[in-house]
């Protein structure tokens, strides 16, 4: 079809001319008074009633200012200014009915009636006609020159117009983008991700250019990195095309080549990040046009100088964050190793196991393995093994097999080594050995599969130093614990087949442990847990206040017991045990009691059935013994019968050896008592010259049958042994019998008693016994204390005696921890028999003189009475007088006074007092440096507690005062008795 | 204080009693007793009025430590001085016995011929409150 009308041609440079018509971003924007300035100007310059700037679109002619015309586009086809653009003058058309171009135009048959039309182009910086400033009339007519040149000028002054306001426009969305480059620095600075920054933007700029693409690439450090971490805009190229550039571009930055340079259509211009010198990063903008690019770049150069600078430091933060994080996960996996130390329910073993796990987690890898090495030859073997992937092979890793092998292959290692495998299959192996106290104990392996993704760092090193030593130390105690166990259980077998446990308490907790065996003789189940109350309450109640005491005593004093105590178990069996405890003393306090226990029931059932036997014995033997001395006796008597001297002779025979069978009898039964171990010793303290005067006095007569006598050298001061008054006579009587014996007649026998006698580190009280005489052969000295050894064998009948004598005796001074010894020169012999001196303070002088024969005239035990009773004391202290010295107390009060003024051997209590049950002076006698012997009066029967608090008690009512003083006279006459009791002689 | 006259004796030994008979017999003035427990000594005790008590230990019905107990218990008989003539001679025993009150133990066997002499002078130092020394 062809139009009534001729539509302009496009201009040769159409293209770009479209391009920068667009980049002035003004068409169909609002319309603006300094626009309409200018066709106001034009409108009344050239006298027409329309004036326009036109613009000319691809497709259309838009108005961005208009006089005259309502319409505010019209197609470009119809266009006078499409004409006018091809000019660079201003195109006047004086008659369009007279111009076959324009003559058919619509605009000129039809509204607005164009008869006259004059158009100047507005022409860009670049020199495109982007549009026109125009005037039209509705008639023809003619521009004068002034006209034209002024529509000439006003077009310049709109274009620089639109210049201008583009530039404007420009230089704010340049700030925008400084501004938020700004923005994206501080963040990066703070350390905000940077993909998130970077990401934001690019969003940015893809608002301010949405036509442009804007990729930012970023390579960190070791790391070619190539991935594209944020764009925005139309892609215009693959993002692969984005990102093979960059590769190349950084190819040829590592290898200092200038890069190739290719055109790209769209545009593609790629900006490298440096810092100093090394690139890290790159941003890729693509844009329809080069022109526009530069310009981008020239926006985005502040950001790259800085960015690269920015990143290095993030990611410098970010190893280091790494470096945090990684000493993190150290500490936590130390955490764990004190944690797993802590696991008290878990065995050594399982620790290790545990922390195995634990470190395989922490180093990452794939197997980790404790190997055992027990000295140079045993072969090694597995001690330990932990398999991130115990099942199956995971899709890269090697299966454990492989790993282990792997292991085994190495070395052992001698110190901390480290290898990356780089062979056909990449290992990272990491191990150590494991030594403690300079002895090996075997090593430890992690191996993972792979190339390490990170290698290991310093810090990984560090972990595996203090990991190895924890295991090192955790396996030495595990192994001293299998050590100790087995001890224990040694012990405890021991201990079982001995029937001894063990015991200790600790005294801040005050819980006794105690060992199976000892929870065995309690018959207590493993799982009972006893205290202090409950443990003294197995003892049976007569044994309660003893144990009690000695227990009190050890925490008080340190002091340690050994004691053989009746007992009931849990089942209600009752037993003999033996009790022994020693204590630990720290800063003088005691901290902690521990010992033995033992059940020696057996033994105790042994004992009392022998000493059943010793006691059976002695009477079944003595009994028909009685007769015989008492028939032959009677017979020899001249009062009975007339005998000759043969019959008399006879009998002598027979009384004489009655006598040895007697005598012999006692040592036998003796000796038998101290194998038995049923002798028993009442040990108190005793000044020595008195009991061995007492002796000498005894055995003068026995001395004077051999015409010899006695003389005796005391020691100058008192001199005090705790030793069994029976028992230290028995041995002092034999020696003095002995040394009469052995003596030639009319002997004088010396006794010497001396103190200080240094016997190990000891002072000790010794009394000697010297006699003249043929001595004891050197061939017997050795056998001088042995049973039936008398030196001469035909002499026993000679010197009488059973040859048991110097056995006893030594044996009685052993067990009262003497010593007993002799000395035969020619001449002489000496016995000497020692016991370990005590001090006694002298006001206690008195109290442990032997009564002698008048001793009772000069001492009296001393007694205190406490009684309200004024009668009953009245009594007492009058029929009593002469065998004690009294003090009364009619209170507690004046007992406290009493017990404080002097030392008493015996407290008689009565316990209605006027100021209280005198009960309560109990303890304050007991606590007493010697404690007298404490007999209690009252009106009703004690209680088992109160009972074993006191010696004795009375029940009033069953004693009438008489019977009271009674009572009282035999006690101390039996008192008297048992300070000096002698066996009568036969 | 009068002389030691009257003595009850409890003694289940047919031999000892014969002897101990017959030595107060030859050697001394003693009216003496001799039982064969102390259950027949306490019955005859009431008509005897002994001053002085003999006691062996192990005898059957009731023994020594019994009878002693049984003495002591008795007002009328409690000032009687007891004296233990026995085989039962354990240090332990012995202390029992004097704690139960026996003024004095002999012990099995003795010397028949002392024994008159023996048992006056327990008698004298019974009476003077003095210890049964020997």
């Amino acid at each position: 079809m062809t139009l009534p009308y001729q539509p302009a041609d496009h201009p040769v440079n159409e293209a770009e001319r479209l391009l920068a018509l667009k980049n002035y971003e003004i068409l169909d924007t609002a319309a603006q008074e300094v626009f309409d300035d200018y066709t106001w100007l034009a409108s009344s310059i050239c006298g027409t009633p329309i004036a326009l700037i036109s613009l000319i679109d691809m497709q259309r002619q838009w108005f961005k200012s208009r006089v005259g015309l309502d319409a505010r586009e019209t197609p470009r086809d119809i266009s006078f200014c499409a004409h006018a653009i091809l000019q660079n003058q201003v195109m006047e058309i004086p008659d369009t009915l007279k111009d076959e171009r324009f003559k058919k135009n619509p605009l000129v048959s039809n509204d607005p009636n164009i008869r006259f039309y004059a158009g100047a182009p507005l022409t860009s910086a670049e020199g495109y006609h982007v549009g026109t400033l125009c005037v039209i009339d509705h008639k023809p007519r003619q521009l004068t020159e002034h006209q034209k040149e002024a529509l000439l000028r006003l077009s310049r002054q709109v274009i620089k117009q639109m210049e201008i306001q583009q530039l404007l426009k420009e230089r704010r969305r340049e700030e925008a983008l400084l501004e938020h480059i700004s923005k994206v620095m501080t963040e990066l600075a703070s350390g905000n991700l940077p993909t998130d920054v970077l990401q934001g933007l690019a969003n940015k700029m893809g608002e301010i250019f949405p036509d442009t693409f804007l990729g930012l690439h970023f390579s960190s450090a070791g790391d070619n990195s190539k991935a594209i971490m944020a764009t925005a805009g139309k892609p215009l190229h693959s993002l692969g095309f984005y990102a093979r550039q960059i590769e190349h571009l950084l190819q040829s930055d590592r290898e200092k080549k200038e890069p190739a340079k290719i055109r790209f259509e769209p545009a593609y211009l790629p900006l490298l990040i440096k810092v100093g010198g090394t690139t890290v990063g790159a941003i890729s903008i693509a844009a329809e046009d080069q022109r526009q690019l530069e310009k981008y770049e020239r926006f985005l150069r502040p950001l790259i100088n800085s960015l690269g600078s920015l990143l290095m430091s993030y990611q410098k933060a970010l190893t280091q964050r790494a470096v945090y994080d990684r000493q993190q996960l150290q500490l936590q996996a130390l955490q764990s190793l004190n944690d797993i130390a802590s696991l008290y329910d878990l065995n050594l073993k399982e620790q290790i196991q545990k922390a195995l796990v634990l470190a395989c987690q922490y180093f990452d890898v794939d197997l980790g393995v404790i190997i055992t090495r027990r000295g140079d030859t045993s072969p090694e073997s597995v001690f330990a093994k932990h398999s991130a992937h115990p099942d199956k092979s995971a899709s890269g890793v090697e299966a454990v097999d492989a790993l282990s092998a792997f292991i085994a292959e190495q070395p052992t290692p001698t110190k901390l080594k480290v290898v990356y495998a780089e062979s056909s299959s990449p290992r990272c192996y990491l191990a150590c050995p494991l030594d403690i106290d300079d002895q090996m104990l075997g090593s430890l392996h992690f191996v993972r599969s792979q190339s390490p993704q990170s290698p290991f760092n310093e810090t990984d090193i560090e972990f595996m130093r203090l990991f190895s030593r924890w295991i090192a130390s955790t396996w030495s105690r595990y192994e001293h614990q299998q050590v100790r166990k087995k001890n224990e259980e040694m012990l405890e077998k021991t201990g079982k087949i001995a029937q001894v446990g063990g015991w200790e308490v600790d005294l801040k907790t005050q819980r006794p442990i105690w060992s199976a065996q000892t929870r065995a003789i309690h018959e207590v189940p493993d799982d009972y847990t006893p205290d202090m109350e409950t443990a003294i309450n197995f003892y049976a109640p007569e044994a309660r206040p003893i144990i009690t005491g000695l227990v009190e005593e050890a925490i008080k004093n340190g002091s340690t017991w050994d004691v053989e105590l009746p007992f009931i178990t849990a089942k209600n069996r009752h037993i003999w045990v033996r009790s022994a405890g020693e204590t630990v003393v720290e800063a003088g306090q005691t901290v902690r009691l521990f010992g033995v226990f033992q059940d020696i029931t057996r033994r105790k059932k042994n004992e009392l059935i022998k000493e059943e036997f010793i006691s059976t014995m002695n009477h079944e033997l003595r009994t028909p013994l009685t007769s015989i001395a008492g028939a032959l006796s009677m017979l020899g008597s001249p009062q009975v019968k007339e005998i000759s001297a043969t019959e008399k002779r006879l009998l002598d025979i027979a009384r004489k050896n009655t006598a040895r069978l007697t005598e012999l009898i006692n040592d036998l039964l003796d000796i038998e008592k101290i194998a038995a171990g049923a002798m028993r010793f009442q040990m108190r303290p005793l000044e020595i010259n008195t009991i061995t005067e007492e002796a000498l006095v005894q055995q003068s007569a026995f001395a004077a049958g051999f015409n010899s006598r006695y003389e005796l050298s005391p020691c100058e001061d008192q001199v005090f042994a705790s030793v069994d008054p029976l028992r230290f006579t028995q041995i002092l009587n034999n020696l003095l019998s002995n040394a009469a014996k052995f003596s030639p007649p009319e002997s004088h026998i010396q006794v010497i008693v001396s103190s200080e006698h240094m016997i190990d580190g000891i002072p000790h009280v010794c009394i000697r016994v010297t006699n003249p005489g043929p001595g004891i052969p050197p061939a017997f000295h050795d056998q001088v204390f042995t049973r039936f050894m008398q030196v001469d064998g035909s002499d026993t009948r000679a010197h009488g005696g059973t040859g048991l004598g110097l056995a006893i005796s030594k044996e009685l001074t052993m067990a009262m921890q003497g010593k007993i010894d002799f000395a035969s020169e020619d001449g002489q012999t000496t016995f000497t028999v020692c016991f370990p001196q005590i001090d006694v303070p002298e006001a206690h002088h008195e109290r442990f003189y032997l009564e002698g024969n008048n001793a009772h005239d000069h001492y009296k035990p001393r007694i205190l009475m406490i009684e309200d009773d004024k009668d009953l004391a009245g009594i007492v202290g009058e029929q009593c007088k002469k065998m004690a010295h009294f003090v009364f107390a009619g209170s507690i009060k004046e007992a406290q006074d009493a017990l404080k003024e002097s030392i008493y051997d015996l407290v008689l209590l009565d316990l209605m007092l006027p100021d209280g049950s005198g009960l309560k002076l109990l303890p304050e006698i007991k606590e007493l440096a010697i404690p007298p012997e404490i007999v209690v009066l009252s009106a009703v029967e004690l209680n088992q507690a109160e009972q074993s608090l006191v010696d004795e008690a009375l029940v009033k009512s069953r004693y009438t005062p008489e019977a009271f003083v009674s009572w009282l006279q035999s006690k101390l006459q039996n008192r008297l008795q048992a300070l000096n009791r002698k066996e009568p002689s036969v | 204080m009068r002389s030691l006259q009257r003595i009850l004796h409890a003694e289940d030994d047919q031999d000892i009693q014969f002897l101990l008979k017959m030595t107060f017999d030859t050697f001394s003035d003693f009216v003496y007793a001799c039982y064969d427990n102390g259950e027949e000594l306490l019955e005859a005790l009431p008509d005897f009025k002994p001053d002085m008590i003999l006691l062996d230990m192990m005898m059957p019905k009731l023994n020594g430590l019994q009878t002693l107990a049984q003495l002591k218990a008795n007002p009328l008989t409690r000032h009687i001085p007891v004296i233990f003539l026995t085989a039962k001679i354990q240090p332990e025993e012995v202390s029992h016995y004097e704690l139960q009150g026996a003024f004095a133990i002999l012990f099995k066997p003795f010397e028949l011929s002392e024994l008159p002499g023996k048992l006056e002078r327990l008698w004298q130092r019974y009476h003077k409150g003095l210890p049964p020394q020997a």
